[in-house]
């Protein structure tokens, strides 16, 4: 339920973020030197972006950062100190595209899912105040650039709604005349106030935009991609020809998982100088041959015909069996990553569209 | 380019699967996406021979289906030679520009492929669209290109185009060279920095064929995997030792980036040295000797001899 609604004019957005920076760690879309949109830590309030929409490096780094210490440890003979990493800081994410929000509900089912519950990541994830952003192209108070969204995302296909605010703590919809409105649902949303309380409310004109631009993006929503019909196959192939085929131009790097919003997997390595080392978690991907291979040398995923099945099975079929909820946002950024230009869409719908056995 | 036959690509691939002369095909296909064209490998039916296939409709047509829809034109942006480590001990015939020939001459010079199972289509090539600037220039590998002819080729489709002239050194990289060393490696630095060690570009050079890489050895383990640049530097410093005298400058590794880490600056800065250190450019003859895998009696350096 959305609690109070405040108006921002995006002239006044670096004010807001500013302040939301006062005493937390801010990870927002900004554009790189080379006008690449990624999520960076922001270190000035201006570096925020609003005009980049699905940008190519996904926020996950917040929750699940490329490098994270579990433990520092030093050795002398006879002896070993062991001590914790600092505990995380409040942070906040801001401007998150609704598909990347049901991303990070991937991770809490994952991270949290019993019997061994992740607890550096629900730490953080504690700390961690999340800001989505609306993106409507039609609607009266859509601004122009907003109305061609990026023909990769297909979140829509997946049932996401790309004006949906549930499972944020505040959310961000883009208003006519250059202004922003700033929907605050939770208590870490209502936390905000002092970075807010000095925006005026929104009046009934700016809520009827609001609702009508929700009303127009819901109604963009079908679904034409049957996940249960996509698990239902991918159940019944493990052994097909057709992995024969998908995996051959795949070159078996790591663009498409490193840069997926979803893909959580890491592997945990020994970083030492000398007599002092760190244990730390870095991020992996199954596409790699190392990421299988036993310490004996035996590798049971022996090529990138298996690995590219893994990434297919464990996203479309055994995340949906296991935890209800696929592990595929539709935010295309595998898409736009490829370097072999394999397109996500193609391989589901080839496998959608597979013959039914009896 | 020696003289060789000009031909028609579709016509050729058909009548190269229909007669079994190849059973892989390797070219280029519209992508998903604008401005991209995706590798198409087209396959004689899968474990049967080609005369099996011809009583089969179901593949035929598929295989028909298929050869309809190569392309070649200036979307065709991957160095397909690195597809030809995965079809080893078969026939295959691949689509290759001026750049991408050099990488076949490299992998004959080195072994890798069997000339005798190859057919090379050299395609003529201005340049490809540069798909980050809206299509509106061709990539900075390509304006610089000096082979833009294929330098091997069984047979080639369209007609040769001119080469036009290329400086001797990229004037970006040249500019780099000129500067203090503390701003070079600011600039090392900062391109390191952007990189997520996902390893496109080794995957996709077709000279990157260890079958075990540095990078992945676990026992003992060389390269960190952390977001510490100094994990990067030593990826790709290490990578461009093994590259040098060996890369052909085809820009498969920046074009394939996803975070857009400029390794041109640093391939192109080695390739210069080899050439003025030993006269010598990767993949321009296949009987060429490359010079950091020879050695000779008559070697000017004392501790060699």
């Amino acid at each position: 339920m959305t609690r109070e609604i405040r108006i921002i004019p995006l002239t006044e957005m670096p004010a807001f973020v500013g302040a939301l920076m006062q005493g937390r760690k801010v990870l927002a879309p900004t554009r790189n030197d080379d006008g690449l949109c990624v999520f960076a830590w922001l270190t000035a309030p201006e570096q925020a972006d609003w005009t980049c929409e699905i940008p190519r490096v996904p926020p996950k780094q917040a929750l699940l950062p490329r490098t994270e210490v579990l433990f520092r440890y030093h050795r002398e003979k006879g002896k070993e100190t062991v001590s914790p990493p600092p505990p995380p800081e409040p942070q906040v994410v801001l401007g998150l595209h609704p598909c990347d929000v049901q991303a990070i509900k991937v991770f809490d089912t994952v991270f949290s899912a019993e019997p061994s519950p992740d607890q550096p990541y629900l730490e953080r994830r504690a700390m961690t105040t999340l800001i989505g952003r609306g993106f409507s192209e039609d609607g009266p108070s859509t601004p122009e650039r907003l109305r061609r969204p990026s023909p990769l995302v297909f979140c829509r296909e997946l049932g996401i709604d790309p004006m949906d605010n549930r499972d944020c703590d505040a959310f961000l919809v883009p208003l006519a005349a250059s202004r922003m409105a700033l929907e605050i649902m939770t208590d870490k949303g209502t936390a905000l106030k002092p970075a807010y309380e000095r925006f005026p409310p929104a009046v009934a004109e700016d809520r009827a935009a609001i609702a009508e631009a929700r009303k127009l993006s819901q109604a963009r929503i079908t679904p034409p991609l049957d996940m249960a019909a996509i698990q239902r196959n991918l159940e019944t192939i493990f052994n097909s020809d057709l992995w024969n085929r998908i995996h051959e131009p795949c070159v078996g790097c790591g663009a498409c998982a490193f840069l997926c919003p979803t893909c959580h997997c890491f592997d945990i390595q020994e970083e030492t100088q000398g007599l002092d080392g760190a244990r730390v978690r870095v991020w992996d991907t199954c596409q790699f041959d190392l990421f299988t291979r036993h310490a004996s040398g035996h590798n049971p995923r022996t090529s990138q015909k298996e690995r590219s099945r893994q990434r297919i099975m464990h996203k479309f079929s055994y995340g949906v069996g296991r935890f209800h909820i696929p592990f595929c946002v539709g935010c295309g950024r595998c898409i736009a990553a490829c370097p072999a230009h394999n397109d996500v869409r193609q391989i589901l719908k080839e496998i959608h569209d597979l013959p039914r056995k009896s | 380019m020696t003289a060789c036959k000009q031909v028609d690509l579709k016509t050729l691939a058909r009548e190269l699967l229909a007669t079994g002369k190849v059973e892989v095909f390797i070219g280029y296909q519209v992508a998903t996406q604008p401005l991209m064209a995706a590798p198409l490998i087209i396959h004689t039916a899968l474990g049967a021979s080609h005369a099996q296939q011809a009583s089969n409709p179901d593949a035929e047509r598929d295989l028909a289906r298929k050869v309809d829809a190569l392309i070649f034109d200036d979307r065709c942006e991957m160095n397909l030679v690195n597809y030809l480590h995965k079809f080893k001990d078969r026939k295959v015939a691949i689509v290759v520009k001026g750049c991408d020939s050099r990488s076949v001459v490299g992998l004959l010079q080195e072994k890798q492929v069997d000339r005798k199972k190859l057919i090379i289509i050299g395609a003529p090539c201005r340049g490809i669209i540069d798909r980050r600037q809206a299509g509106s220039e061709i990539y900075t590998a390509c304006r610089e290109c000096p082979v833009h002819n294929p330098v091997i080729a069984d047979y080639v489709i369209g007609a040769p185009v001119p080469q036009p002239e290329t400086p001797e050194l990229s004037p970006e990289v040249e500019a780099l060279r000129k500067l203090p060393a503390e701003q070079r490696w600011e600039r090392f630095h900062k391109e390191m920095s952007k990189c997520i060690l996902c390893y496109a570009c080794r995957n996709l050079c077709p000279a990157c064929y260890c079958k075990t890489c540095f990078a992945d050895a676990s026992k003992p383990k060389w390269v960190g995997r952390t977001d510490d640049p100094s994990d990067a530097m030593m990826f790709h410093l290490q990578r461009l030792m093994h590259l040098g005298g060996r890369c052909t400058g085809c820009g498969a590794c920046v074009r394939g980036c996803p975070m857009q880490v400029d390794l041109r600056l640093y391939n192109d800065h080695l390739r210069s040295h080899v050439k003025q250190e030993y006269g010598f450019m990767a993949g321009m003859d296949e009987v060429a000797q490359p010079p950091l895998a020879m050695y000779g009696t008559d070697d000017c350096n004392e501790f060699i001899r």
